[in-house]
């Protein structure tokens, strides 16, 4: 498992991600395997991320999206 | 039905962020039709939920949450869930024991066999395994399904974290599997989301990080928040956990609030009732009150014990008189000192039983004030004990009603200001430092918000971000309960067994607590009796015994004549430093001004300087009208029979609530509720739909509307903190008989009030009062000093002040009594001889002794007794270690000890200070002489300076007191004190401003204009100088340094008190 934090671009189709663009590469999802909502420091920017968990073609991604910080890659699972 | 079964509110100590009444609203509002508070390890909330979901109309579960240990070290929570009155008696039983023992182990319950709560058919038990392994959680839910059956539930819910269905899918299937019913069951930390900062902040305090640190009990989201029974059925899909819900909501039944008192049961012989017993008591007593009084009051007092004998009888409370009667009889009869004070000195039945000792009648105290027939809940019966004796007055009530049936109240400690800043400063990061910077740059209690001292804050740290995120979290933090406190002496007594009612914890000095407060003890029906403890009390009594002990005979205080001129004299010219209640500059100013003349002026003085009388602008009226500079009138003629005696002005509780009766016509139980309210003005709907009823009530009796409305203004001033009459009159004996002793025994009451030092005052100002009175204060000495402040008289029959051993820094009683024992068996011939009998005794705590001047009967020069001690002591470990006898060596040559200098009178009055607290003569003795050259007059001219002139004048001084009430409005009263005396020094909040850095010294110059009345006087501060940058030599106060001025003034003020000393 890595820890990233860095910002990706994503197609959405009813509301959830097909394609993940990271780094130069797209990566197509494959499932969605969980969801979950979290909160930002409510000391800095309180902003509410809501996470998922993605089986893509390139393995496991753990990314989120606020209306802060966008679409934002957290973490990856070899 | 549904609701919640799993929620935490703020009485989990730093666990949850919302209070039961929030968390109430919120669950009726999203539909709940019930709702379980389950804090952890007790049931401190249980009477607020009870009370608010009364309020709203849905159903209270009452139940705890235990913190189970489990193989792995992790911990699992476990819900448990009153289905009665018996399972909650288990649930009380169980959190004792947790607080008694700590954490229980699984481990522990596996062998032990579970807790009658985890396997009784009355509670019901929800087990969250949610965050456990699988085999922790089938090994709980085997534990408890093996003991306790049916009851057990296993809890289910969605944590809002990676994979939750997925764990929760893995729960429900364990729970099949073992046949555990499962229940939906949230876990609930916050009414809203926004409330999860406060929650996190409070983890992050509890378990001492900072925010920026990462921890596994810290929240990652704000889902903890109650949800509506749709978005949870959403979350948890299994409706079979909705319907156990449901039904375990529907099981439990339980009132914590009865309708009825459950009081102490009094000692009544066979064949009586408590009634009849409280009857007969009085009447054979009512004589020794009433005896020598005339007719008319004895006819009243007659009238006024037939008519409470008979509410006390229908309300029940019987018992409760009897047993407070028996606690202060047993007092009495120990020699403990005690005096009833607050409303019951109301009660005739009261006066009469001797639980209090000022007569109702004579001082036209109104009993509804303190009973009535619609009164909720108990009275409460106030009663001081001698401070140094308290404790076995409480051991007696112990083992007299039972350990079981007796505990103290608990105070819920809150955050306040103060302590918010320095928790929330502490977990944003900031260094110790800085943390307590900040937590000092605030008051200690306001009711301002945090907001409001944001410019004091910004003065610590600057105006940086951080600051806006630290307002925000000291805000948050402001009101909710932070820990478990012990109340000063409310007792608890119960004829049946406390842990039906509530659990019992340990305080950190072993008393058993009960785990509510006042409110809630008396919303339960318990009695509660405040056993209190008064140093003044304390200080009487030993001056009493003092004065038997060296006399023969002792006064009796609480039979003076209450109009001794000497006293009134001492009183009036405001010499009443160490009196009880008006030793205070502002009391001595307002002594100037009210010039008492007889007792009843003294319950005047003492309810007069209370935030009440002085926020409510009624003192300078009453001041004015008082010393005719003003004429008596009264807003309706119908209120002069209530106000002739405070001249139309409303000073004491009963007069408000006379005028409530009398004038707006409401019934004494209305219009004690009215005077409730108006004393604490806090609902403002409540304040309004009251100014209506009074308004037209007064109309009704047909007063008009303007003089009603403006009768209500008058007595809507009186908010905040007043006295009832009652207690002032209690309190003003108290205030007479500490003045009385003062002015006729001066030696014996001052050495008392060191003793226990129940007053304002340090020390040194004490010493120097003693002194003022010529009252010498004798040095502590090994050859005649115990361990107690004593009294001694000189060949002229002149009482002074011997001071005890333990007076000295570091003699421990322990010490003090060894010195004495041994001194006992023969007197000390040299210090040679003291240090060989005293082997014990370290040899640092010896050379304290000699450095303090204690051994000045051996050797009169401190420095070569301290060197002597030195040597012995090195001479007795050298002998011992080479096995020969003290008889083989001697312990000291006369060529051991060299030449050595004399103490200088600098390094004399230091060493005092830092030995005992107190010099021998005052420390601005020594610059005298280059005060006088800079036109600093002492303390003693500007007191004779008129005040007419309005004159400028300079002082200096020690600062012993730096006060900033509320009430005065930003005002800063500093009391210098120089050799001659002390005064007071107002500084406005301008000034106040400008030497904003000047005035936190401990020795100051002080000029500003002379203000003052009769005897009193003080300045207008109008300039600041801190006292070591103008006088040379002298950096601060002599237990810093010791000053270089002028020595031979101190020096002759030294031998003079030494002379005193022979």
């Amino acid at each position: 498992m890595k820890f990233l934090l860095e910002p990706i671009d994503v197609a959405q189709r009813n509301g959830l991600p097909t394609i993940i663009c990271w780094r130069g590469g797209a990566y197509d999802v494959e499932q969605v395997l969980d969801r979950w909502s979290a909160r930002g420091p409510w000391w800095g920017s309180d902003e509410q991320r809501r996470y998922l968990l993605l089986i893509t073609t390139s393995g496991v991604m753990e990314i989120f999206h606020s209306s802060i910080s966008g679409w934002m890659l957290s973490r990856i699972f070899d | 039905m549904f609701g919640s079964l799993h929620t935490r509110s703020h009485f989990s100590f730093l666990d949850a962020g919302s209070c039961v009444e929030q968390l109430v609203e919120v669950a009726h509002a999203l539909g709940h039709d019930a709702l379980a508070i389950t804090d952890l390890h007790g049931v401190y909330a249980a009477v607020r939920h009870q009370r608010a979901c009364r309020r709203v109309g849905i159903k209270p579960l009452t139940g705890m949450d235990l913190q189970l240990l489990m193989p792995d070290a992790s911990v699992l929570d476990l819900s448990l869930l009153a289905r009665n009155a018996e399972g909650y008696r288990k649930i009380c039983r169980l959190s004792s024991h947790v607080h008694e023992c700590g954490i229980i182990a699984l481990e522990h319950l596996q062998q032990q066999g579970l807790p009658e709560a985890l396997c009784s058919p009355d509670c019901y038990v929800i087990a969250h395994t949610l965050g456990a392994t699988p085999e922790s959680a089938g090994l709980v839910l085997e534990v408890l399904m093996q003991q306790s059956g049916a009851t057990v539930h296993a809890g289910i819910a969605h944590d809002g974290r990676p994979w939750a269905q997925r764990r929760m899918r893995s729960m429900v299937e364990l729970a099949r599997k073992l046949q555990v019913p499962i229940v939906a069951a949230q876990d609930v930390r916050y009414a809203l989301r926004d409330d999860y900062a406060v929650h996190d902040l409070m983890v992050c305090i509890r378990e001492g990080i900072t925010i920026h640190d990462p921890h596994p009990l810290r929240p990652v989201h704000d889902r903890h928040c109650l949800r509506s029974q749709a978005e949870l059925r959403e979350l948890i899909p299994y409706p079979e956990a909705f319907e156990h819900a449901e039904h375990i909501i529907r099981d439990c039944c339980f009132d914590l609030l009865p309708e009825h008192i459950t009081p102490p049961s009094a000692r009544v012989p066979e064949g009586m009732t408590s009634n009849e017993l409280l009857r007969r008591l009085c009447t054979a007593m009512f004589d020794r009150r009433y005896g020598t009084t005339s007719q008319n009051t004895r006819q009243r007092a007659q009238q006024l014990l037939e008519h409470e004998l008979g509410v006390i009888a229908e309300l029940e409370l019987s018992d409760f008189f009897l047993v407070v009667r028996e606690v202060t009889d047993y007092s009495r009869s120990r020699g403990i000192r005690c005096s009833g004070r607050g409303s019951a000195a109301n009660s005739v039945v009261a006066y009469v039983l001797g639980i209090t000792g000022v007569c109702p009648v004579e001082h036209h105290l109104l009993f509804e004030r303190f009973l009535h027939r619609g009164r909720k809940g108990t009275p409460d019966i106030d009663v001081d004990f001698d401070s140094e004796r308290r404790g076995e007055v409480l051991m007696w009530m112990e083992e007299r009603f039972g350990l079981q049936q007796t505990a103290m109240t608990a105070t819920i400690i809150t955050y306040r200001i103060r302590m918010a800043i320095r928790d929330a400063a502490k977990a944003l990061g900031w260094p110790e430092e800085t943390v307590r910077a900040l937590s000092k740059s605030v008051p200690g209690y306001t009711n301002n918000s945090v907001e409001t001292y944001r410019q004091e804050l910004a003065g610590v740290v600057g105006n940086v971000p951080m600051l806006e995120i630290l307002i925000r979290a000291a805000s948050l933090l402001l009101d909710h309960p932070r820990h478990l406190g012990q109340h000063s002496g409310g007792m608890v007594l119960s004829s049946k067994p406390l842990d039906m009612f509530t659990p019992v914890q340990r305080s950190a000095n072993g008393v058993a607590v009960v785990q509510f407060d006042k409110d809630d003890v008396e919303a339960m029906g318990l009695v509660k009796f405040d056993v209190l403890g008064l140093r003044m009390l304390a200080c009487i009594s030993e001056c009493l015994e003092l004065i038997q002990r060296h006399t023969g005979t002792a006064p009796d205080v609480d039979d003076l004549p209450l109009d001794d001129a000497q006293t009134f004299e001492t009183i009036r010219s405001g010499r009443t430093l160490g009196v009880f209640q008006i030793e205070s500059q502002g009391q001595i100013h307002l002594l100037a001004k009210h010039q008492p003349e007889r007792f009843s002026d003294l319950v005047t003085e003492v309810a007069l300087f209370r935030p009440g009388p002085l926020q409510g602008g009624m003192v300078h009226p009453y001041i004015a009208r008082r010393r005719g500079q003003q004429p008596v009138t009264y807003p309706h003629p119908d209120l002069e029979p209530i106000l002739a005696d405070t001249l139309g002005i409303v000073l004491f509780q009963e007069q408000v609530l006379e005028i409530a009766h009398h004038f707006a016509g409401m019934t004494l139980e209305d219009a004690d509720d009215f005077r409730s309210l108006v004393s604490k003005n806090r609902n403002r709907d409540l304040m309004a739909s009251m100014r209506d009823r009074f308004v037209q009530g007064a109309c009704r009796r047909g007063v008009d509307l303007a003089s009603a409305e403006k009768v209500y203004e008058m007595v809507s001033h009186f908010v905040g903190y007043g006295f009832c009459r009652s207690h002032a009159a209690a309190f003003a004996k108290i205030v007479y008989q500490s003045a009385w002793l003062k002015t006729h025994h001066t030696a014996a009451y001052m050495a008392a009030f060191m003793q226990h030092r129940p007053g304002m005052y340090n020390l040194m100002t004490l010493e120097e009062e003693c002194r003022r009175w010529n009252v010498p204060v004798l040095l502590c000495d090994v050859m005649c000093s115990g361990l107690r402040y004593d009294i001694e008289y000189d060949a002229a029959g002149r009482a002074a002040i011997r001071k005890p051993l333990t007076a000295i820094r570091s003699v421990s009683e322990s010490v003090a009594r060894q010195i004495v024992w041994e001194r006992a068996r023969a007197p000390f011939t040299s210090v040679e001889d003291l240090v060989q009998r005293l082997p014990d005794v370290p040899r640092d705590t010896l050379e304290c002794i000699a450095i303090a001047g204690a051994m000045q009967a051996l050797e009169p020069d401190a420095r070569r007794a301290a060197w002597i001690v030195g040597v012995v002591r090195q001479r007795m470990s050298a002998t011992a270690s080479a096995e020969e006898t003290l008889f083989a060596l001697p312990a000291l040559h006369a060529d051991d000890i060299p030449p050595l200098p004399p103490l200088r009178a600098q390094e004399r009055l230091a060493y005092d200070y830092i030995m005992q607290g107190a010099a021998r003569v005052h420390p601005m003795t020594l610059y005298r002489r280059s005060m006088m050259s800079l036109e600093i007059r002492t303390i003693e001219t500007i007191s004779r300076l008129s005040p007419d002139a309005r004159l400028q004048v300079t002082v200096a001084g020690i600062v012993i007191l730096r006060q900033a009430p509320p009430t005065a409005r930003g005002m800063l009263f500093i009391t210098l004190e120089d050799e001659s005396g002390f005064l007071q020094c107002a500084v406005p909040p301008a000034v106040r401003e400008i030497f904003r850095q000047e005035l936190r010294s401990s020795a100051l110059i002080l000029r500003g204009t002379l203000h003052g009345i009769g005897s009193w006087r003080s300045i207008m501060v109008s300039d600041v100088r801190i006292l070591t940058r103008v006088i040379g030599g002298y950096h601060g106060h002599l237990s810093y340094a010791g000053g270089m001025d002028t020595l031979e003034v101190g020096q002759d003020r030294m031998e003079s008190s030494a002379s005193v000393r022979m």
